[in-house]
C-alpha cells in the first residue's frame, strides 16, 4: 500500500508540475506582455511592476522565469485581476469554497440516492422499477445540463415558485463572506438573523444541487445496478444462499459491500464530468464559484483569473481522483493486485 | 436453386458483425440507429430541404408560435425566433454545425488518436506504461474545461473551436486503442502469428485491428456525444460558434432572452440536441452491452 | 455523521420548498431593498464615469452635490450648498455651505470632522487641477468635465472662510449651474484623501468611498452584488429603507423574472411589452420617463474604408431602421430623425436620416470602389441601455441587413467596461452604442460625442474630427438668440447627416419597474436614480425602528 500511494502522490505532483510549466507558458501565448498576464499589473511605468518583474526574475533566463512564477504561485501571491485589480488568490479561495459546497452536496446527494435505487433496481431485476430506472437514466445522462438547468428554472422557479431563480442567499442578508460556502458562512458568522438566512440558502441551494446531481446520480445508478448484477451472479452468493443465511444479510454483509467495489472506483471519473456541468450551471445560477468565475475571465480575457480557475479546477480534479483511487485501494486489497500484475 | 451445402458449415461472424446480429436483437438500439440515421439524413440534406433561408429575416413574423398552437401559422412550422427567423431551418441547418462538426471532429479525432494509440500499443515498456498513466491524468479533467482553455488563448470563432473539440478528443482515442491492443496483443492468437513470421505492420493491421474495431466504434459513439455537448456548451456560453450561426447551443442561450414567453424557441433545438445525444448514446450502450455479450458467450 | 447533515438539508429544503415563505419576513427583507442592475460600476466615484450604469450605482446614493435641480418645477435647488449668487456679471459664483452635515462613518474611515469648504476643494480641484495629489489616481480623466468645458471654464475656487466658496469663471457661462446640478459634481471627503495618502493607498478613494450621501458603503462583490447601509446621519432626512442592494444581472430576461419571482424590487431597462403581457395583477407596476437620448451607430472614420463618406453613406443607406424600431424596441421607440430626440428645444421635423435603399447602398459602395464589399466589425454593447434594449440582436439585424449589399459584417462584444475602453482605443470598425444628454442644453448631445475635445477624451465613437464642424459648434453655443441657435443646431444635423460620422438610429424612453410594495424611487429625466425617498411600503406599521441596533448589526 505504502509503495502505491507513494506512486500515486509521486504522479500526482508531478502532474501538478506539468500544470504549472502549462500555466506558465500560457502567459507567453496569451496577447499581451507576459508579466502583465501573469500578475495583472497593467502599468509597466509603475512601482508595482517594476517589482513583480524583480520577484519573477524578468530579465533573468526563462528557466529563472518560471522559478519565480513557481515559487510566487507557491507562496499565494498570484497576481491581480486585470479588470477588478483585487488579488486573484483571496477571490479564488471564497470561489473555491462555494464551487466545493455546490459540488460536494450534489455528488453527496447523487451517492445517497444513485447508489440504493441501483441496488433496488439489481434485485428487481427485469421488474418495471429496473426498466424505468434504465430508462430514464440514459435518458437523463442525454440531457444537455444548460438545457435542464432551464427547464428547471422555468417550472420549479417561475412557475412553481418553489426556488429563487439565481445566486446563493437573497443578498439582504449580509452574511460575511470568510470561506465562500454560503451554509459554513452562515454557521460561522454571528449574524442576527442566522435562522431566517440558513433557510433561505438552503432554498436557493436545492434547486442548483439537484440539477448537478442528476447526471452523477443516473451514472452512478446504472453501475450499481450493473455490479450488484455482477457480484449477485458469483458463486458465494449462492454458497451463502445454500448455508441458510437470510436474504437481507447476504444483501448487507456480502453483496452490497462488493459491489460497491466498481461504484467507488466511479467516483472519481463522475466528479469530473461533474466539475464540466458545474460550469455551465454556476453560469446559469449565478453562483459565486470557480466555473463562473472562470468564464467571466474568459470573456474579458482576464489572464491572471484565467490561470488562477483553471488551476484550482484541474488541481481539485486531480485530488478528488487521486483521493478516490487511494482510498479505493486502501478499502479494496484485492485491485492493488491488479494494479501491479505484470505488463 | 436449393441449397446444396450439405455440410455443416458454420462461419464465424467477424467481431464487428457479430455485434450488430445481436444489437438487432435489441429494439432500443434499433430504433436510436433509426433515429440517428434520420437526423443524419436531415443534416446531409440539410441545405435542400429547409423551407426558408435560416438566416433570412420576416419583419412580419416575429416570435411567432408554432404551427400547433392557436396562433400560430403552417408557414412555419416550429415558429420563428426573436428576429423573425424559421426556428425549423434554423434547427435543420443548425444540424450542420451541431452534429456534422462534431462527426468531423471526431474522425479527425479517431484518424489521429488510434493512429498514435497503435503505435504505443505496440511498442513495449517504459514509454507505453508512462503514456498510459499521463493519460490516465489527462483525461481526468474535463474536455470541457480543456476545450475552453484552448478557446482563451485563440479565441472562440468556428474554426478554434473544432480545433480545441478535436485536441480534446484524441487523448480519448489513443488511451482506448492502446488499452485494447494491449489486451491482445498477447493473446494466443496474435503469438500464433508472430511465431509464423508476420510483420509487425502485418499483425497490427491484419490480425489485432479486426478485434478491436468494436473498441474504436464504441468509442466512436462516446466521442461523438462529449463533442456535441461540448461545442454546444461553448456555444451556450457565448464562446463557440458565433452568430448568425444556427447552432443549436448558441440558439439556446439567446433563447433564454424570451423563454417565458416563447419557450418553443428554447424547447425545440434542446429537444433537437436531447434527440440527437441520446441515439448516440444509446447506440453507444447497446455497443457496449453486445460487447460484453459476444465476450460472455465466447 | 454526513449522512445526518444531509438528511437535514434535504429535510429543510423539503420544508423550504413546502411552505416557500414563511409568512412573517424577517427583518433585513422588510428593512431592505434590491435593485437588480444591468452592470458592474467602473468605480465608485461618478467623477471619473460617464456609464449611466456607473452613475446609477454610485451618484444619488453616495453622494451629495452644491446644488441639486428639480425637473418638476424647472429649478435648482439647494443641496450641500444652502445658498448661491452669481456676481461680478456671472463671472463669480458665492457658495454658501450647509455646517451640519456629515460624513459617512465606516470599518475603514471615522470622520472627525463635519462637511466644510476643504471638502469642496478638494472634490474640485480633484479634477480640475493637474497638480492635485489625487489628480493621477484613478487614471487622472474626467470625461464629463473635459468634455462639458467645465475644465477651461473655471479658473480658480476660492476658499473664502471654512463655509464659504467662490468659484472664479473665464467667462458667464448659463450652463454652469446646471453642470453644477450634475451627477458628475460631486463631494469627496478631503479628511480621508488625506488619510489615505499617508496610508498610501489613494486608489481606495474610488473603491471604498466615502461621501454624504443617503447611503454608506459597505461591501462591492464584481458581478455579484452592491451593498450600501443607510447613512444614519444624512443631513436630510434618512431613506426609509435600512440597507439598499444592487445585484448585477446583465440577461433583460432574468432580471424580468427575478422581479416576478419577487428576487428583484426595482429593475432597470425591462422589456416593457412582454412585462405588460405577464404581470395581469397588480404586483408591478412600470414607470416611464423622458429620457434625452439617442441610440446610434457610428463609424471608426480613422479606419479604411470608414474614412469615406460614400462608404459611410452606404452603410446608412443599407439598414433598414424602421424594422429595428419593430423588431428591437417592440415599437416602444421614435425612429430617429437627427441626432436630437423630440424633446429638445432645437428639434425640428425635418428628417435628416438616408431611407433604407439597399440599391443605393451598392451603387455608393461601387462608386466608392467596394463593389464587391468588404468585411467589418459591429461592436455591441453587452448591457441594456435606455436608447438600446438589446444592442446585440440590432448587431444581427444590421448583420443580415449588411449581407445584402455584400458586406460581411461580424459581431463584437465584450464585458462592459472592458468594451469601453477598449473602444476608448479605438478598435472598432463600428459601434452599436448611444448617448444620454445630461443636461437640456441641445449642444450636449454634439459636443460630448462628436467633437475634437470628446475624440481626445475617448468619448467620440466615430473618432471623427472636422475643425470646421468645431467651430459650428462654438457658433450654436456663444448664439444668444434662441431661434438663432435653432438653425445653427439644425445646420449641425445638416453637417452630420452629410458626413454620416454616425447613423442615428431612435429615441426612447426609459423605463422602470418595480414591486407594488416599493415607492418612492425616482428617475430623474437628467442623470441617474435615487432611492433616497425609497420605502417598502408595510402592510401594517409593525416594525419599531432600533437605531441602536443598528451598531451591533454592522458586519465588517
Amino acid at each position: 500500500m505504502i509503495r502505491y500511494t507513494l506512486r500515486r502522490v509521486v504522479l500526482f505532483l508531478f502532474t501538478l508540475w506539468l500544470l504549472t510549466l502549462f500555466l506558465f507558458s500560457l502567459n507567453y501565448f496569451f496577447p499581451g506582455n507576459p508579466l502583465t498576464n501573469m500578475t495583472g499589473i497593467a502599468d509597466s511605468s509603475s512601482e508595482a511592476y517594476r517589482l513583480a518583474a524583480e520577484q519573477r526574475y524578468f530579465g533573468g533566463t526563462i528557466i529563472e522565469q518560471y522559478g519565480g512564477f513557481l515559487q510566487q504561485l507557491v507562496q499565494g501571491n498570484w497576481g491581480q485581476s486585470l479588470v477588478t485589480e483585487r488579488p486573484v488568490f483571496e477571490d479564488g479561495l471564497t470561489a473555491l469554497g462555494a464551487s466545493l459546497e455546490l459540488s460536494l452536496l450534489a455528488m453527496l446527494v447523487a451517492f445517497v440516492f444513485g447508489a440504493p435505487l441501483g441496488i433496488y433496481a439489481a434485485i428487481q431485476q427485469r421488474g418495471l422499477l429496473d426498466r424505468v430506472i434504465m430508462g430514464t437514466g440514459l435518458s437523463a445522462y442525454s440531457i444537455p445540463v444548460f438545457w435542464l438547468a432551464q427547464l428547471c428554472i422555468l417550472l420549479f422557479a417561475v412557475k412553481l415558485g418553489w426556488a429563487p431563480i439565481s445566486s446563493q442567499i437573497n443578498p439582504l442578508y449580509d452574511v460575511p463572506t470568510t470561506t465562500g460556502a454560503i451554509l459554513i458562512d452562515i454557521s460561522i458568522s454571528d449574524y442576527e438573523f442566522k435562522q431566517a438566512a440558513l433557510r433561505d440558502a438552503l432554498h436557493h441551494l436545492w434547486l442548483p444541487v439537484a440539477v448537478l446531481a442528476i447526471m452523477p446520480l443516473t451514472m452512478l445508478m446504472r453501475i450499481t445496478r450493473n455490479a450488484m448484477l455482477d457480484v449477485l451472479s458469483h458463486n458465494y452468493i449462492r454458497a451463502a444462499r445454500a448455508r441458510g443465511l437470510s436474504e437481507t444479510r447476504i444483501l448487507l454483509r456480502h453483496s452490497i459491500p462488493n459491489s460497491m467495489q466498481p461504484v467507488v472506483r466511479q467516483l472519481g471519473l463522475q466528479f469530473s464530468m461533474l466539475m464540466s456541468n458545474l460550469i455551465v450551471t454556476e453560469v446559469i445560477f449565478n453562483w459565486p464559484g470557480v466555473g463562473s468565475w472562470l468564464v467571466k475571465a474568459i470573456y474579458e480575457r482576464d489572464y491572471p483569473v484565467l490561470q488562477a480557475g483553471l488551476l484550482m479546477l484541474a488541481t481539485l480534479i486531480l485530488f478528488v481522483n487521486v483521493a478516490v483511487e487511494l482510498f479505493h485501494a486502501w478499502r479494496y486489497p484485492q485491485v492493488r493486485k491488479e494494479l501491479y500484475a505484470e505488463h | 436453386m436449393p441449397s446444396t451445402n450439405i455440410y455443416y458449415q458454420y462461419r464465424e461472424p467477424s467481431p464487428l458483425r457479430a455485434i450488430w446480429v445481436l444489437m438487432n436483437n435489441n429494439p432500443f438500439a434499433v430504433a436510436a440507429l433509426y433515429v440517428f440515421g434520420f437526423i443524419l439524413l436531415v443534416m446531409l440534406l440539410s441545405p435542400i430541404i429547409v423551407p426558408h433561408d435560416p438566416d433570412y429575416q420576416y419583419a412580419d413574423a416575429v416570435l411567432q408560435s408554432p404551427s400547433w398552437q392557436q396562433d400560430g401559422q403552417i408557414r412555419f412550422l416550429f415558429g420563428t425566433d426573436d428576429l423573425g427567423r424559421d426556428l425549423l431551418s434554423r434547427i435543420i441547418a443548425g444540424s450542420v454545425y451541431s452534429l456534422g462538426y462534431p462527426i468531423l471532429a471526431v474522425f479527425i479525432a479517431a484518424v489521429i488518436g488510434s493512429s498514435i494509440g497503435a503505435w504505443a500499443g505496440m511498442s513495449r515498456g517504459v514509454q507505453s506504461s508512462t503514456l498510459n498513466h499521463l493519460l490516465d491524468v489527462i483525461l481526468s479533467i474535463p474536455s470541457l474545461l480543456l476545450a475552453l482553455v484552448i478557446i482563451a488563448i485563440v479565441g472562440p470563432s468556428l474554426f478554434n473551436v473544432m480545433i480545441a473539440i478535436t485536441l480534446v478528443l484524441i487523448p480519448q482515442f489513443i488511451h482506448s486503442v492502446h488499452n485494447a491492443i494491449y489486451e491482445e496483443r498477447y493473446k494466443e492468437y496474435v503469438t500464433a502469428s508472430r511465431l509464423n513470421g508476420c510483420s509487425r505492420w502485418f499483425i497490427l493491421t491484419r490480425v489485432i485491428a479486426p478485434n478491436i474495431t468494436t473498441v474504436i466504434v464504441m468509442q466512436v459513439t462516446i466521442a461523438l456525444s462529449t463533442a456535441i455537448l461540448d461545442i454546444a456548451a461553448l456555444g451556450f456560453l457565448g464562446l463557440g460558434v458565433q452568430s448568425p450561426a444556427p447552432e443549436w447551443g448558441s440558439m439556446l442561450a439567446r433563447s433564454l432572452d424570451q423563454v417565458y414567453l416563447s419557450p418553443w424557441t428554447m424547447i425545440l433545438p434542446g429537444i433537437a440536441l436531447f434527440l440527437t445525444i441520446l441515439a448516440i448514446n444509446v447506440l453507444g450502450d447497446s455497443i457496449r452491452a453486445a460487447i460484453q455479450e459476444r465476450i460472455r458467450s465466447s | 455523521m454526513v449522512i445526518q447533515r444531509f438528511w437535514l438539508v434535504v429535510g429543510c429544503c423539503c420544508v423550504v420548498a413546502a411552505c416557500s415563505q414563511p409568512d412573517e419576513q424577517p427583518e433585513p427583507l422588510r428593512q431592505g431593498l434590491v435593485y437588480c442592475a444591468e452592470g458592474n460600476p467602473e468605480s465608485f466615484n461618478p467623477q471619473l464615469g460617464t456609464s449611466g450604469t456607473t452613475i446609477d450605482a454610485t451618484s444619488a446614493q453616495l453622494y451629495d452635490r452644491l446644488i441639486d435641480y428639480d425637473a418638476e418645477r424647472q429649478q435648482f435647488e439647494p443641496a450641500l450648498a444652502l445658498s448661491w449668487q452669481a456676481l461680478d456679471d456671472g463671472k463669480r459664483y458665492r457658495f454658501e455651505l450647509r455646517k451640519d452635515v456629515e460624513f459617512h462613518q465606516t470599518q475603514w474611515f471615522t470622520p472627525t470632522r463635519r462637511f466644510s469648504a476643504d471638502d469642496v476643494l478638494f472634490s474640485f480641484n480633484r479634477w480640475l487641477n493637474p497638480d492635485h495629489p489625487y489628480h493621477s489616481v484613478g487614471g487622472g480623466s474626467y470625461p464629463f468635465f473635459n468634455s462639458s468645458g467645465l475644465i477651461h471654464l473655471i479658473e480658480r475656487i476660492e476658499m473664502i472662510d471654512s463655509h464659504t466658496i467662490d468659484i472664479h469663471l473665464a467667462q458667464a457661462d448659463s450652463s454652469f449651474l446646471a453642470n453644477m446640478a450634475t451627477d458628475f459634481a460631486v463631494i469627496l471627503s478631503a479628511e480621508y484623501g488625506t488619510n489615505l495618502l499617508q496610508a498610501g493607498t489613494p486608489e481606495a478613494i474610488d473603491r471604498q468611498p466615502i461621501g454624504t450621501g443617503p447611503f454608506r458603503f459597505v461591501e462591492f462583490r464584481k458581478d455579484i452584488s452592491i451593498r450600501y447601509y443607510r447613512h444614519e446621519n444624512y443631513w436630510r432626512k434618512p431613506p426609509g429603507i435600512r440597507q439598499l442592494v444592487y445585484t448585477i444581472t446583465p440577461n433583460a430576461n432574468k432580471r424580468m423574472l427575478k422581479l416576478l419571482t419577487g428576487e428583484c424590487d426595482v429593475i432597470p431597462y425591462p422589456l416593457v411589452d412582454k412585462l405588460a403581457e405577464l404581470s395581469t395583477d397588480t404586483e408591478i407596476e412600470v414607470q416611464s420617463a423622458v429620457n434625452p437620448n439617442i441610440a446610434f451607430w457610428a463609424f471608426n472614420t480613422e479606419r479604411p474604408p470608414f474614412d469615406q463618406p460614400l462608404v459611410r453613406q452606404a452603410l446608412a443607406h443599407a439598414i433598414n431602421r424602421p424594422a429595428i424600431i419593430q423588431t428591437i424596441y417592440d415599437g416602444n421607440a421614435r425612429l430617429a430623425t437627427g441626432v436630437l430626440p423630440e424633446t429638445s428645444w432645437a428639434f425640428s421635423e425635418e428628417d435628416q436620416t438616408y431611407p433604407f435603399n439597399p440599391e443605393r447602398a451598392r451603387a455608393l459602395l461601387a462608386e466608392a470602389g467596394y463593389a464587391d464589399g468588404f468585411s467589418m466589425s459591429i461592436w455591441a454593447m453587452p448591457v441594456q441601455r435606455a436608447y438600446n434594449p438589446n444592442a446585440e440582436r440590432m448587431a444581427e439585424l444590421i448583420q443580415s441587413d449588411l449581407a445584402r449589399v455584400g458586406i460581411s459584417a461580424t459581431m463584437v462584444t465584450y464585458e462592459w467596461n472592458t468594451f469601453r475602453r477598449r473602444l476608448a482605443n479605438g478598435e472598432h470598425d463600428s459601434v452599436l452604442i448611444g448617448w444620454v444628454a445630461d443636461n437640456a442644453d441641445p449642444d450636449n448631445f454634439f459636443r460630448p460625442i462628436l467633437s475634437c475635445a470628446a475624440k481626445e477624451s475617448g468619448n467620440n465613437r466615430a473618432n471623427w474630427c472636422d475643425p470646421a464642424f468645431d467651430q459650428l459648434l462654438i457658433d450654436a453655443i456663444s448664439a444668444t438668440n434662441r431661434d438663432q441657435r435653432v438653425n445653427l443646431y439644425q445646420d449641425i444635423e445638416r453637417a452630420i447627416t452629410q458626413a454620416v460620422p454616425l447613423v442615428p438610429i431612435a429615441n426612447s424612453l426609459r423605463f422602470q419597474a418595480q414591486r407594488a410594495d416599493i415607492e418612492g424611487v425616482e428617475l430623474p429625466p437628467y442623470g441617474g436614480l435615487s432611492f433616497r425617498r425609497a420605502s417598502r411600503v408595510q402592510e401594517q406599521p409593525q416594525q419599531t425602528p432600533e437605531p441602536a441596533a443598528d451598531a451591533v448589526k454592522e458586519q465588517p
